[in-house]
């Protein structure tokens, strides 16, 4: 039978891209998305995938989701947590109410958090699995971002990621991320517009990033040929810094 | 043949180079083998042809500034362009604390492993550009990335230089649409390193328990990352190094 890859995020422009690139390595791709008709029109346009309405922040939901996948597959084998949120008119962090720190603490973190708890159960069963963690240039060096919590909750997934390579390593499971910079995305066209033009002026290639390149990064992560990466951290940033 | 891409691998006649350059002629890559060893670059070029690519070999020492131009002078007469550089050609270096290495110990593995792969860049560039783009691919080590070896200074130092190196390129040579990527690799099991070992099975098994996947590297493990980083999907990723280390060292 098929691998089965569960995206979260998965009816954003980055999972979609994500989705269609593990679809076409012949993986069987849950959509996992807050946004359920978003999620299902995702899966929709792809051979083979099925859609998950799913809040990652949930504990509960995320429980019912991987019952749900247990359910209609028997197995999970690849994660990616790429679900993320910038509050959008975050203040500067010493006039931030706790609730706006702590909303996109929930998604960006407690969220692949409560996702890589419940997957590796299921990775366990078959004695292998890939999470790929999506991360970001902000948690790479000097962030742009608006939200003080955004690079915050990107370099703590780095920390979650590399504790949770090293305690499941054994299992045959491998834990990476993937740290873009700007993808011109829904979550970032809120962005004034000399934004992407300094953003990718930024970068050696003279280019923003596309969802397909941050996508292939990911794949190449999830695949067999990567078996002896993990803990790491892969930069897809058109070399605009190199840490 | 002009429609082929060609990747040039250094130190390809065997062990990780010879892994690389069978998997990018996998990729459908004309492949120049390139080593300082001429009679084992011509038996790798040999055995790739054998299964159906287009393989050359090339005598080449890479510390040497007129074998590297007398190298490219014969890839331009033999494939007449240039897609892709591996710069995996590098020696371990004599073994010694700093306070007693000699100097020409610290220089030759300096002159190998750092020197070489700038003399390898220098002539790659022209050649690339020519193409429109390209890729290299540099090879640094765990050493360089956290976990320096013990009495290696020399080997350390030339590792850190090719990263350092790999991120000058990157930032210069984006604008020509060629990407500068490194590969830092732990302790890989080859031919060499097990003949190497020999006498000392505990070697490779401590080196195998520093990983959390309870193994050690294999040369394909690396050569696959090569191969991704050669790959049109990467194209959005220059001056990164990719750690292939089993998550020993998560720098």
């Amino acid at each position: 039978m098929s691998r089965v890859a569960l995206v979260t995020g998965g009816a954003g422009g980055l999972g979609r891209a994500i989705a269609g690139r593990l679809v076409a390595a012949r993986v069987v791709v849950v959509i996992a998305d807050l946004d359920g008709p978003g999620a299902a029109r995702a899966a929709a346009a792809l051979d083979g995938a099925q859609a998950l309405t799913l809040d990652v922040g949930d504990e509960a939901d995320v429980a019912r989701g991987y019952a749900e996948v247990d359910r209609r597959f028997g197995r999970l084998d690849i994660l990616v947590n790429n679900a993320g949120i910038m509050a959008a008119e975050a203040p500067p962090l010493e006039a931030m109410p706790l609730a706006v720190w702590e909303r996109t603490l929930k998604v960006n973190l407690s969220g692949p958090f409560l996702m890589c708890r419940g997957a590796i159960p299921l990775m366990r069963r078959g004695a292998w699995g890939r999470i790929v963690n999506i991360s970001s240039r902000a948690a790479r060096t000097r962030s742009a971002a608006g939200d003080p919590a955004y690079p915050a909750s990107k370099n703590a997934l780095i920390g979650l990621s590399r504790v949770l390579a090293n305690e499941v390593g054994a299992d045959g499971i491998t834990v990476n991320c993937v740290a873009p910079s700007t993808v011109e995305t829904a979550m970032t066209r809120g962005q004034d517009v000399d934004y992407f033009a300094r953003r990718a002026a930024d970068t050696a290639l003279g280019r923003l990033g596309t969802p397909d390149d941050v996508a292939d990064a990911v794949a190449f992560l999830c695949g067999e040929a990567a078996g002896f990466i993990t803990g790491a951290v892969l930069d897809v940033n058109g070399g605009s810094f190199m840490p | 043949m002009s429609g082929t891409r060609v990747a040039l691998v250094t130190g390809a006649a065997q062990g990780l180079g010879r892994a690389i350059a069978e998997r990018l002629a996998a990729d459908d890559y004309a492949v120049a083998v390139a080593d300082r060893a001429a009679d084992a670059a011509w038996e790798t070029a040999a055995v790739l042809r054998a299964v159906g690519a287009v393989a050359h070999a090339v005598t080449l020492d890479v510390g040497d500034e007129a074998s590297v131009a007398a190298a490219y002078a014969e890839i331009d007469r033999r494939f007449g362009r240039l897609d892709v550089l591996v710069n995996n050609a590098g020696i371990s270096g004599v073994r010694a604390p700093v306070e007693r290495m000699a100097l020409p110990d610290f220089e030759t593995a300096i002159r190998i492993n750092l020197t070489g792969t700038f003399l390898m860049c220098r002539g790659a560039i022209p050649r690339l550009r020519a193409g429109g783009g390209g890729r290299i691919v540099n090879m640094a080590s765990m050493v360089a990335r956290g976990q320096p070896g013990t009495d290696r200074a020399n080997y350390t130092a030339s590792k850190a230089g090719i990263i350092g190196l790999s991120r000058v390129l990157a930032d210069r040579l984006g604008p020509d649409g060629i990407t500068v990527n490194c590969v830092a690799p732990s302790r890989i099991e080859t031919a060499l390193t097990r003949a190497m070992a020999a006498g000392n099975p505990e070697h490779f098994a401590a080196a195998a328990r520093l990983s959390p996947l309870g193994r050690l590297g294999t040369a394909e493990d690396v050569a696959n990352a090569v191969a991704w980083f050669c790959s049109d999907g990467a194209g959005f990723v220059t001056g990164a190094v990719l750690d292939v280390n089993g998550g020993t060292t998560t720098p």
